[in-house]
């Protein structure tokens, strides 16, 4: 049915970016929208991170000499904050995603890939402010003491295991984070709720394998083939959930 | 640049209730086709199901020849704004349409600005701090400067006040002629845009009662007003839709085009004979009750 | 402006019809495209388009290629020719009708008729006749014996 207007043109703009519709593309995009989010919360942890860890310190050396690592307690707190960020992200973003045209996926792949993004960075935050820390009891000459028990490292020294510890929880809390909020969306309140044993759940089973007290007989190796086994799990399950969902009536 | 709709049996169930069973429907390339129908018939469901929010339980969708569902070109192509659009509510507008200028090929973000001038939205405000009729006004600056091919606005123009509904229209109308491409207005408020439209679709209870061109659907139907015998007599073996008495006086609506014979032989009757309006015709065809 | 009674397609072409032949759209003229038509007046420019289509077919409108729709040189002449034509069936007809239904004879019509078509002739047209000369009223009415007989008659013949 054409319509016999001299003055029509192809549905096209001169302006910006030609966006040339693929799977690829989307996933840029559904990228940028969730590193953008999950940025600025990441200044807000680190703001956070320096003021809790410097204000506990001066509590902690005017009572007494420190003999442990502040910094190591941050690893609980470093873990769940952005995995409360990935659960609103997936569960927001979802609608905005396909409701601009992008296939699921290419949010499947983008929620992943940021997964393993934002754990990174939280990891690398950790380990740079544990090693500046350990600077700073050096200068001092406090001991740098760490709870050998609940994680890979034994000594805060130990830059590459600090790094693969933190690195798989956060990268955990991450996945997590995506399962639980897909599931969310698409189930809805109770449902999302009655599976967090099975969305959440797997943080708490990777918790032990990183901890020398608990599984120290699998060996190192052992424990992270275990980790990786968990995540991959739960990344096939996010992923296969992203992909099949569709989008939520309007609660109105 | 416009994409066409064909749909075969199409049947969408949420848990055991059907939103749409076995319908079927063709929608022309190029042209502003309208989706009418009580609450529930099932046009947000259909029009989810085009824009590959949802995926059918049985029955078959082309948009532009190919399945939407994960189909990137298409749902590139496809915009569906529902109600007050899936946008982030809790965002600065002016985040929303530099987003959507990366994420839609066509995007025109200097429509995008005009149009936010002309509903009076100011880019810094979050949509959730926005009345109702404000939201459902950025929603239709975003399905209109995303230029999609197939554009799908749900009832978008339900919480506007008039002034900004008939500015959307002009605007629709103004940037249609200039970039022509499929849209479709779903409505139960069928008065305003009924001009707007090239072809008519009426859903009922999750089937298609009818998709006729707007033309021809407007000279169906006629009222034929009298005395009661001479009317009921005239009647006979037509589709009454309706039937009201005033008096000694009956008027009944007919679902029926009258040629001229007809109309001729109710005058002849001493019955006066009028048109149907397009909104009381949709009332009266998706009634609960049928009536005789 | 337009009423629910004909497609709206109609309505258009008869207003661009009436138009040309009271003289405000003159020949050779550009009309509104089917964009400023359907903008205008809020209408699918499929409807606008179905109507200069008519019109193009009669005949009355012509297309110059890149340009517009333009007013044919004999358009007015053509639907002058059309409206003489129907003239006979839509308003002389029925008139004939009601006249034999009321016993009025045909040589009364005819005589009134010279009368009303003199009148017409030396008032200077309908419009400046009913608004701005008062004084012309009695003159139109002076027939005294015919004040009985007007009601029915008008009544017929104008329908």
């Amino acid at each position: 049915m054409s319509l016999p207007t001299s003055t029509a043109t192809p549905a096209s703009t001169s302006s910006s970016r030609p966006v040339t519709p693929s799977h690829l593309a989307g996933y840029r995009v559904g990228l940028r929208w969730l590193f953008q989010t999950h940025g600025l919360m990441f200044t807000w942890a680190v703001g956070m991170l320096v003021v809790l860890v410097a204000a506990a310190t001066i509590i902690v050396s005017n009572v007494t000499t420190p003999s442990e690592s502040i910094v190591q307690y941050a690893r609980q707190g470093l873990t769940w904050f952005p995995f409360s960020i990935a659960i609103v992200g997936v569960s927001t973003y979802t609608n905005v995603h396909i409701g601009a045209g992008l296939t699921r996926r290419s949010l499947g792949w983008a929620v992943l890939t940021a997964a393993v993004g934002v754990a990174a960075a939280y990891a690398a935050l950790f380990t740079v402010a544990l090693q500046l820390e350990r600077a700073l009891y050096g200068w001092t000459g406090w001991t740098h003491g760490v709870d050998g028990h609940s994680s890979l490292f034994t000594d805060s020294g130990q830059v590459g295991l600090v790094l693969l510890d933190v690195g798989l929880l956060f990268l955990a809390g991450q996945l997590c984070g995506v399962l639980v909020g897909i599931v969310y969306y698409r189930a809805g309140g109770w449902w999302g709720t009655l599976a967090l044993p099975l969305t959440a759940g797997p943080i708490l089973l990777v918790t032990p394998a990183l901890m020398t007290s608990v599984l120290g007989d699998l060996g190192l190796a052992g424990r992270a083939l275990l980790v990786l086994v968990v995540l991959g799990a739960v990344s096939f399950a996010a992923h296969r959930l992203v992909l099949g969902v569709q989008v939520r009536k309007l609660a109105t | 640049m416009s994409f066409g709709v064909e749909i075969r049996d199409l049947t969408v169930r949420y848990g055991r209730t059907a939103a749409l069973e076995g319908a079927s429907l063709t929608l022309a390339p190029g042209a502003i086709h309208g989706l009418l129908g009580r609450n529930g018939s099932g046009k947000t469901t259909l029009l989810s199901v085009l824009a590959a929010f949802r995926r059918p339980s049985a029955g078959q969708v082309l948009v532009d020849g190919e399945d939407p569902w994960e189909n990137p070109r298409v749902m590139a192509g496809t915009c569906l704004v529902r109600e007050s659009g899936d946008v982030e509510v809790d965002t600065a507008m002016r985040d929303t349409l530099e987003y959507l200028e990366g994420a839609r090929p066509h995007f025109d973000r200097d429509l995008a600005e005009r149009l936010m001038d002309t509903f009076e939205l100011d880019p810094r405000r979050k949509p959730t701090k926005l009345s109702r009729g404000k939201r459902s006004a950025f929603g239709a600056v975003v399905g209109l400067a995303t230029r999609a091919e197939l554009t799908l606005f749900d009832e978008v123009y339900l919480g506007m006040d008039a002034p900004s509904r008939y500015a959307f229209y002009d605007a629709l109308l103004e940037d249609y002629v200039e970039h022509p491409r499929t849209i479709v207005l779903s409505s139960h408020l069928i008065e305003e845009i009924e001009r707007l439209l090239e072809h008519v679709v009426i859903l009922d209870r999750g089937g298609v009662l009818l998709a006729e061109d707007a033309d021809v659907l407007g000279s169906r139907g006629a009222r034929v007003t009298g005395p009661g015998p001479a009317v009921d007599a005239f009647v006979a073996g037509r589709r009454v839709l309706r039937r009201e008495h005033l008096g000694p006086t009956v008027q009944a609506t007919v679902d029926d085009t009258l040629d001229e014979t007809a109309r001729a032989e109710a005058s002849a009757a001493g019955l006066e004979v009028g048109p149907v309006d397009l909104q009381s015709l949709v009332v009266h065809l998706t009634a609960k009750e049928p009536v005789r | 402006m337009f009423d629910g009674r004909d497609p709206i397609y109609l309505q258009i072409a008869d207003r661009i019809r009436t138009e040309i032949l009271n003289g405000s759209l003159r020949e050779e003229e550009q009309v509104m495209s089917t964009t400023q038509y359907a903008t205008t007046y809020r209408i699918n420019p499929a409807t606008a388009a179905k109507a200069f289509a008519e019109l193009v077919d009669e005949g009355v409108l012509y297309k110059r290629r890149g340009v517009g729709m333009f007013v044919s040189p004999e358009a007015r002449e053509q639907l002058l020719a059309g409206r003489r034509e129907r003239f006979f069936a839509d308003v002389l007809a029925p008139l004939v009708a009601e006249a034999r239904v009321l016993g009025i004879p045909l040589a009364e019509i005819v005589d009134r008729l010279r009368q009303l078509d003199e009148e017409a002739a030396t008032t200077a047209g309908p419009a400046v006749g009913r608004t701005t000369t008062p004084e012309l009223v009695p003159d139109r009415a002076t027939p005294q014996d015919a004040v009985l007989e007007d009601a029915p008659l008008e009544d017929g013949g104008v329908r």
